[in-house]
């Protein structure tokens, strides 16, 4: 349990680090990539819903801090979004390349669009299709293809956790 | 009760509740529960420094190469520029002296005079794509107050929104959130200069509520007015880009080109008002 503690800690902070500077070179029409709504699909794909929702507010809440404007939104979303994900991953195929693409490009979509939903439609903006066909397809689509070489490396690394957890299960009993 | 804590449903209608409640509190800006990022972003700030510093360098490496070849290109068309510069230096010049002496009139440097400016380095910029807010490497321990305004050598970036112990988050003039109390130079009407979602990714803002009476055309430049209390009168905003001039009485905007390059920047001033 410590050990995925640290691990889940560890994947948060350098996400965060990531995505606030060196995301920012990755840029495409100026539109970045979003490692933290990919990662919490990642983590939904592989994990068990309490984890993956665990993980999911955890990830969204760090992205509201980063943001520096109100709490909770992207935590609220990526909670929900990890809870249903995690519900359904064990009927999925999730190695297939097809699939990761789709729960990335789709996740990203649904909760971006509820995030502008949320934020514009509030303020009376009246340029939410441009928004989305500027913003959020493009970023959906860069999404799905960063979530391929973050797929393996994460599943491998709750791999060594769950078995660090026997190994320490086995010596206690 | 106990059957009740139980259930999976009450559990996420529990947590759905509390992140509610945390974003309703946190809606207000300078809320006392933003103290939470603290969490995050003092940990992280270290590291942020490191890898915006490495990530910079590593860009200039790719950038070296990549204007070798534009550089080329900018030579020729540089030699027929100096000719139309010299002509526009001459006239620059004669603005410069009408500029210092509009300055004087309106006590710009003794307005400056009450701010104590302290130069930041910029260590994270937006996660996302919706806001252009920006962590600066100073913070609460450095005097940093929120609404504190930033600017550079050229002109006005924006203001302090949220201040935690080591790091600052700055709202630049080109966030959605942001509205600055503007006036056009040359005419003296004073108008509202506030960020866009749409025009956030070209590096632009806009200036709304123009009545058909105000004189303004591409090229005025606009700058801070002082109303509004944030920030001091004088300090260049940008130039008009473009006026859009619609049927209704408010309906016309003019998009604006800031004179902050919100892409390159790398280095800002906060002014700090003294005690």
């Amino acid at each position: 349990m410590r050990y995925r503690i640290v691990a889940a800690a560890f994947l948060v902070l350098a996400a965060a680090v990531l995505q606030s500077t060196v995301m920012g070179y990755l840029e495409v029409f100026s539109v970045r990539p979003n490692i933290l709504i990919t990662l919490a699909v990642v983590i939904a794909l592989l994990r068990g819903t309490v984890e993956s929702a665990i993980m999911g507010a955890v990830l969204g809440l760090t992205m509201d801090i980063l943001m520096g404007k109100t709490l909770g939104w992207y935590a609220l979303l990526l909670f929900l979004l990890s809870i249903l994900i995690s519900m359904v991953n064990e009927k999925l195929y999730r190695e297939k390349l097809l699939v990761l693409i789709g729960f990335g490009f789709l996740s990203t979509v649904a909760v971006e669009t509820l995030f502008i939903l949320v934020i514009f439609l509030f303020r009376g903006y009246r340029h939410i299709p441009y928004l989305f066909t500027m913003v959020v397809l493009p970023e959906a689509l860069l999404n799905s293809i960063l979530i391929l070489p973050l797929f393996k490396p994460i599943g491998k690394v709750y791999n060594i956790l769950d078995t660090l957890d026997r190994k320490r299960n086995r010596l206690s009993s | 009760m106990r059957r009740l804590l139980r259930s999976r449903f009450f559990i996420i209608a529990l947590v759905i509740v509390v992140i509610l409640t945390l974003a309703v509190a946190s809606s207000k800006e300078g809320s006392g529960i933003k103290a939470i990022g603290n969490v995050i972003s003092v940990p992280i700030a270290p590291l942020q420094s490191v890898i915006s510093f490495m990530a910079e360098r590593i860009g200039g490496v790719f950038d070296y190469f990549k204007d070798v070849k534009i550089t080329k290109a900018e030579n020729e068309e540089l030699l027929h520029r100096i000719n139309e510069l010299e002509k526009e230096n001459r006239e620059l010049e004669r603005l410069e002296r009408e500029n210092k002496e509009l300055r004087d009139a309106l006590n710009f440097m003794d307005q400056m005079e009450s701010f104590e400016p302290v130069g930041c380095t910029i260590i994270a910029k937006d996660p996302g794509n919706w806001f252009e807010v920006f962590t600066i490497n100073r913070g609460s321990k450095d005097g940093i107050e929120i609404n504190s305004p930033v600017i550079t050598a050229y002109g006005l970036v924006g203001r302090v929104s949220e201040v935690n112990l080591f790091t600052s988050k700055v709202v630049s003039i080109i966030d959605m959130d942001s509205t600055v109390a503007a006036r056009v130079s040359s005419s003296r009407d004073v108008l509202i200069v506030r960020g866009d979602a749409s025009l956030r990714s070209s590096g632009l803002c806009r200036m709304d509520y123009i009545s058909p009476d105000v004189d303004i055309m591409p090229g005025d430049v606009i700058e801070t007015s002082g109303l509004g209390g944030i920030y001091p009168k004088g300090i260049i905003i940008g130039q008009v880009k473009d006026v859009i001039r619609n049927e209704g009485q408010f309906d016309s905007y003019a998009v604006i080109s800031p004179v902050v390059d919100f892409k390159r920047l790398e280095e800002v001033i906060v002014l700090k008002e003294k005690p």
